[in-house]
């Protein structure tokens, strides 16, 4: 009987739960519907495809697409007229708490042409809005949305603002919703007419791809990183839309379903004019949740709500609610006055600790100030000096009385160029830290080198409050280095000009050379002329001739002069093969006078130098003229002078003086770079010693190794110029000027 | 015979030579440029005349050097060294090795000009004394055996009848072959005969011979 009775039941609520479905049946085929949010047209023409590949799918029923705007959903599932409900996330967690709904399949989007079933939202600002650089920074100011019932559209955004401690509808200076169109959000925000702006995740990504965006104009606020979600955003991860079954679709219908649209590729139709690329087992909503949790929102709205609980107990609660809250507030009160008290005491002493602390590294730090070897300067932002450690004191002379007040430009030696100082406050301006050597001046006069270090002090809103700068004297290392260096170059010119001198007689043939011929050319000319037996023509060549060789002259007395002069040693960018001929040019006759051949073997396209041309110069003709002296008994074979360029890595270049004179004895061969170390009666034994120290001032190597058969061969190595040499150079000529 | 006489101007500076050319060829001198001494001595043809212009400090080939393969060569082309200041010595040594000059350099065109001139007269007169000597021995291989034997008794310096005591023949006979190498060999005269025998080096200068 019990039986029969729940069986009856049973019967009668199947025939009620599908009477509507048959009802609205035709042919004899259930209708089965599929409510889908309006707006109407575009809803139709995007879900229409997916509709039809269920009727094609399943063709024991008639599905049918109903476009409904959000409150007509609600009241279209209350009636019981829909099967099937397509839904974001968010009206998802409403309708299954309010119709008990539950979904049977995710949907896959399309997020920049990637299959995506997960979705989240971006809250941007502009890139230079330097007040806007957290959530938090947008209280006050104006922000801007889809919708207020929106889900990506302003609800995940809201989640996070509330995390930031802002309320939107309160915080916010002003808070608009502009409707679907989100790519006119971006633009609103980049105009400035809004301050901020939330959009799902994946739009930037489009905008920035067709050249509407540029990454570089927006800032994204709060953002954050998933993996496998390539998309700039500022939430959590939420699903993407789900597909629903209500009570009444039928077991089997939902099973059916979901399998239909589980299986669907992402190539077919429907999911082409869906723009999704297909259906998987619903995700893991508990995000979704946790957000309407956090902001009370939907199933959660009531559960905190005190109206909420009035409304529902009112009556239970009037009585008793009055005692029980009296006694409530009465130990409420107690305990707060009491942790208050507790919290004051605990607030006190962590204050009292912090502040000690603060001090102990206040005496700490000054007392390094105090002692440091290096000089300290502090000013405020304008520059004004307002702390100087005794070691300023000591290294520049001016006490700390007579510097505190000023401007540090009363150290200035004039050794710097305005270019240098608008270098210096323009770096500092901007927060960062400048280094560089200066050149000041002294209480007395005399010039400091101070290696020096400016570093910007910032307070907690990032703004510089001062700035302190530090420096190493670095005086007497620059003399030292200055005195060697010139001891060096004065040692170099001492030696060049005595090489000139013992060249002379091969450079007074050298000379004569270029001579004889213009003599000869000329005295041709007066012949001809007066023998009235010419032609224009050859008297112009031979007259041509003649200014030919005033210029050969002209450029021999040249070199010379410039190898002999006592300029400032310079060096510049230089070609290795021009520096090799120019000193091949004048050994030419001292190898002549001595019948050598003498041979250049020049690489071909080889990286420039950095280097002092006329001491380069200077090393090669005394490795030549070396070679020469080492050839000069050499009788009977023959004599052979070849100089080698080259680069093995274009790091470096390489120079190489071969000859086939008699080569090093083994004893002298480590002693050949020491100075006064010669095996010529004649010889000051200076040149190679000189010559070693120019070319290890200029980061080579010279070595000396005897032959295999005969003679020896003196190699040396110039690093390639780099970037920075140029660099150098240049600043060093912009300041020197 | 100036026009078979040429300059070779032997120089490695190549606007040195080029303008040494040009200054010769402005008196009306055939010149000839060479870079170095081997690229000349290759192209040179022993009978050419004329005269050698070299520095003295070639890289390949020292002025000694080029003389001494002229020499080899069969040639006895003058060389004039062209040396730089300072080098006189070995201007010196060249000159007691054979080279007929030597000019310092920067020279003086008229001076290098004369010398040029001078040393292809020299060689000019050398050569047709050589060509003239030529022609003489060559008329020599016609006289007869006896007309030798007469004409070395008169080199010798012997009168006619020692002559002919000698070859055993009359004085008339040592006459009438006297009158016939004097026209066999073209001269007019005993006189002359006698110089065409110093010559060609059969005697010396001075032997005088006896007169009849």
């Amino acid at each position: 009987m019990r039986i029969n009775k729940g069986a009856v039941m049973a019967t009668g609520l199947a025939v009620a739960l599908l009477l509507p479905a048959l009802l609205s049946s035709a042919g004899g085929i259930p209708t089965v519907t599929v409510g889908v949010p309006a707006p109407a047209g575009e809803a139709a023409a995007r879900w229409r495809p997916t509709v039809d590949y269920l009727n094609e799918e399943l063709p024991g029923y008639r599905f049918r697409l109903r476009a409904l705007a959000a409150a007509d959903m609600e009241r279209a599932l209350a009636a019981g007229e829909l099967d099937f409900v397509l839904t974001d996330p968010g009206r998802y967690v409403e309708l299954e708490a309010a119709h008990g709904i539950s979904r049977i399949a995710t949907l896959v989007g399309l997020l920049e042409q990637r299959p995506v079933s997960l979705q989240a939202a971006v809250i941007i600002t502009r890139a230079d809005r330097h007040d806007i650089r957290t959530l938090a920074d947008l209280r006050g100011h104006s922000f801007r949305a889809v919708a207020r019932e929106a889900f990506a559209g302003f609800r995940m955004a809201w989640r996070e603002l509330a995390g930031a401690g802002i309320d939107p509808f309160r915080d916010l200076s002003r808070l608009e919703f502009t409707g679907p169109d989100e790519a006119a959000i971006v633009q609103a925000v980049l105009d400035g007419a809004v301050d901020a702006g939330t959009v799902r995740a994946g739009l930037l990504e489009r905008l920035i791809r067709n050249g509407r965006v540029r990454r570089s104009e927006l800032r994204v606020l709060g953002a954050r990183h998933h993996d496998g979600f390539p998309y700039l955003h500022s939430t959590p991860l939420y699903p993407q839309w789900s597909l629903a079954r209500t009570a009444r679709a039928g077991d089997a219908l939902a099973a059916e379903v979901a399998v239909a649209l589980l299986a669907l590729p992402a190539s077919h139709p429907a999911a082409l004019q869906g723009d999704y690329a297909g259906w998987t087992a619903p995700r893991d909503d508990s995000a979704v949740h946790a957000l309407f949790r956090d902001l009370r929102l939907g199933p959660y709205a009531g559960l905190y709500s005190l109206e909420a609980v009035v409304s529902a107990y009112g009556p239970w609660m009037a009585a008793l609610g009055g005692a029980l809250l009296a006694l409530l507030g009465v130990a409420l009160h107690m305990f707060r006055l009491n942790r208050g008290l507790k919290g004051s005491k605990r607030e006190l002493e962590r204050e009292v600790n912090e502040r000690r602390r603060v001090q102990d590294e206040l005496v700490k730090l000054s007392s390094a100030l105090e002692q440091t070897a290096d000089t300290v300067i502090i000013t405020n932002r304008a520059g004004i000096i307002e702390y100087v450690n005794p070691a300023f004191e000591a290294v520049t002379g001016y006490s700390a009385r007579e510097a505190i007040g000023r401007r540090p430009r009363f150290l200035k030696s004039g050794e710097h160029d305005d270019e240098f100082f608008q270098d210096m406050w323009r770096t500092i301006l901007a927060g960062e830290v400048f280094h560089d050597l200066f050149i000041n001046r002294r209480k007395d006069g005399s010039l400091v080198y101070e290696e020096k270090t400016i570093t910007p002090l910032k307070n907690g809103d990032g703004e510089i409050v001062n700035f302190i700068a530090t420096g190493k004297d670095v005086t007497e290392k620059r003399l030292a280095e200055q005195n060697s260096r010139q001891h060096q170059d004065y040692l170099a010119h001492v030696s060049r000009v005595s090489m000139m001198g013992e060249m002379a007689s091969s450079i007074a043939h050298e000379l004569n050379q270029p001579l004889a011929a213009i003599t000869n050319y000329a005295q041709g000319c007066v012949r001809r002329l007066s023998s009235n037996d010419y032609r224009v023509g050859e008297i112009i060549a031979a007259l041509q001739n003649i200014s030919q060789q005033s210029k050969r002259s002209g450029e021999i007395i040249r070199r010379l002069r410039s190898f002999v002069a006592k300029g400032e040693p310079k060096r510049t960018r230089a070609d290795i093969n021009e520096i090799v001929q120019n000193a091949a040019s004048l050994a030419y006759f001292e190898a002549r006078k001595k019948g050598i051949i003498l041979r250049l073997n020049l690489g071909e396209n080889l990286p420039p130098v950095h280097a002092d041309v006329i001491q380069i110069e200077q090393v090669i003709l005394n490795l030549v003229r070396n070679a020469i002296e080492a050839m000069a008994k050499n009788l009977w074979n023959k004599r052979e002078l070849r100089i080698h360029t080259w680069s093995l890595d274009q790091r470096t270049v390489e120079v190489a003086v071969w000859d086939t004179g008699h080569g090093l004895l083994p004893e002298d061969q480590k002693r050949v770079f020491d100075a006064f170390f010669t095996t010529k009666r004649d010889g000051m034994g200076m040149g190679l010693s000189i010559s070693r120290s120019i070319i290890e001032a200029h980061g080579g190597t010279l070595t000396a190794t005897n032959n295999q058969d005969q003679g020896a061969t003196f190699k040396f190595s110039l690093p390639v110029l780099q970037e920075e040499d140029e660099v150098g150079t240049a600043a060093r000529m912009s300041h020197a000027s | 015979m100036r026009h078979s006489q040429t300059i070779y101007v032997v120089d490695d500076d190549q606007a040195v030579r080029e303008s040494l050319q040009w200054l010769l060829e402005s008196v009306g001198l055939p010149a000839r440029t060479f870079a170095s001494a081997q690229e000349f001595l290759d192209a040179y043809q022993p009978d050419g005349g004329g005269c050698v212009v070299l520095d003295v400090r070639m890289p390949d080939m020292s002025g000694l050097e080029v003389q001494k393969r002229l020499t080899e060569m069969g040639n006895s082309l003058p060389v004039i060294i062209i040396t730089g200041h300072g080098d006189v010595p070995m201007a010196v040594r060249a000159l007691k090795a054979g080279a007929v000059d030597f000019i310092e350099k920067p020279f003086n065109d008229q001076t290098l000009l004369e010398r040029i001139q001078e040393c292809l007269e020299k060689e000019r007169q050398r050569r047709e004394e050589r060509a003239y000597r030529q022609v003489l021995r060559e008329r020599m291989r016609h006289l007869t055996q006896r007309e030798r034997q007469v004409l070395d008794g008169v080199v010798a310096g012997k009168v006619s009848r020692a002559i002919a005591d000698e070859l055993g023949i009359s004085g008339k006979t040592v006459e009438a072959h006297r009158a016939n190498i004097i026209r066999k060999m073209g001269a007019s005269s005993l006189a002359e005969l006698i110089t065409m025998c110093i010559t060609m080096g059969l005697m010396e200068k001075g032997q005088e011979p006896p007169s009849d």
